[in-house]
């Protein structure tokens, strides 16, 4: 299964010292969000990506070890993007 | 022309008759009444206020007197706006705080145009404080302690943004202070003009602290936000100001918006816009000549 982002280019991003707030439209919420949560909303935003795929680009990003606690953070954050409507599941 | 240029008898022949129509910030309120005790109240307390002739009124409210239903004998007092009641009546003693409370009401659900925050609001130097905070954290309080010394009063309880020019405006009103805090201004400061204490309204004990002459005098200069600081009374605290990141203060100042949600895009653009001209902090306080003091090194030393 391949996630992919909903919308991404209509949210409003506001940039605070690698801190984050968001608007989304969609649903007239504000998100927080930290770096994490960013850079994986932005992948998506690029191509559809495997949670393995994306793991292996956050590890990457933030020289964390893709350990099995790091997959289980990872997929808690998709799982939250994907209730919000932030994220979706390709077709 | 303020209230106190006008006689009694023609200011009660106002509100019993055509209506009394004052100012209130940027908005005009027409009000109506034949409660004389109400009246009465008013005469004092709303002595600064600016009278209105000409202008366009966006809030026509009415305080109507009626037979209580559980006790004939007693009477009640009821809020109209526009002739709608959205709230029971109340005892008749406690007609001023269900006006004052009728208007705020008005003014959080009709006001659109503007980012309604949920906050006093002072100002020195041309440059505004915002205290936003949810009712209980005593920013009434500490509104009315600042504003008798040396800040200029914009609001007890709502912050207006006019997010396409960035300034906040006034609307110095009536300041009501709660249960222990009436003993606390009383004695703090004992030139202040407070009215009766009403008794046993849904929020305890309530006495109305006139706005200063000066802060209404003043009150169409609006100024730009420069500090946002979140308070909170704690028994026997000490001060203290902490700096606080700006997207805590961000997510925090959108929650106290009467109307962020409404506004969509312009709430987040306006608030956005808000953190990033001010500092931000937390405050902790229990001592009113304390936290005056703090605050106007704060201020003086930008």
């Amino acid at each position: 299964m391949r996630w992919l982002s909903n919308n991404f280019r209509m949210l409003l991003v506001a940039n605070w010292n690698d801190e984050y707030t968001v608007f989304q439209p969609d649903s007239g919420k504000t998100h927080f969000f930290n770096q994490t949560s960013m850079d994986m909303l932005s992948f998506l935003s690029q191509r559809p990506a495997s949670t393995e795929e994306i793991c292996d680009y956050l590890s990457r990003q933030s020289g964390q070890a893709p350990d099995k606690n790091f997959q289980d953070n990872i997929e808690k954050i998709l799982y939250h993007f994907d209730a919000l409507g932030l994220i979706k599941k390709e077709s | 022309m303020t209230v106190n240029q006008v006689p009694f008898q023609e200011f009660r022949m106002l509100l019993q008759n055509q209506g009394l129509k004052v100012a209130m910030g940027p908005f005009n309120v027409r009000i109506n009444t034949q409660h004389l005790p109400l009246i009465k109240q008013l005469y004092g307390l709303y002595s600064h206020y600016r009278l209105v002739h000409d202008e366009i009124i966006e809030f026509h409210v009415r305080i109507n007197t009626e037979r209580s239903i559980r006790n004939p004998l007693r009477l009640n007092v009821r809020f109209l706006i526009d002739g709608q009641s959205p709230f029971e009546s109340f005892p008749e003693e406690q007609a001023l705080a269900v006006l004052e409370w009728g208007i705020n009401l008005a003014i959080a659900v009709r006001v659109n145009h503007l980012l309604l925050l949920h906050s006093a609001v002072v100002e020195k130097k041309g440059a505004t404080i915002l205290f936003p905070a949810w009712p209980g954290s005593g920013k009434t309080t500490l509104c009315t302690a600042l504003c008798h010394r040396g800040f200029r009063l914009f609001s007890d309880e709502f912050g207006l943004m006019d997010y396409r020019r960035g300034v906040f405006y006034p609307i110095p009103r009536l300041m009501p202070l709660k249960n222990e805090s009436i003993a606390v201004i009383r004695k703090l400061l004992p030139k202040a003009i407070i009215g009766q204490s009403i008794p046993n309204t849904h929020k305890g004990t309530v006495a109305h602290v006139r706005p200063p002459e000066e802060s209404m005098r003043l009150s169409e200069n609006t100024a730009k936000a420069r500090w946002i600081i979140f308070p909170k009374w704690i028994a026997q605290a000490t001060t203290q100001l902490e700096p606080i990141a700006d997207a805590e203060a961000f997510m925090l100042l959108a929650s106290n918006a009467f109307n962020y949600e409404v506004l969509g895009t312009s709430g987040f653009r306006a608030v956005e816009q808000l953190v990033a001209q001010c500092d931000c902090y937390t405050l902790t306080y229990s001592d009113l000549d304390e936290v005056t003091t703090a605050l106007h090194q704060l201020t003086d030393e930008s």
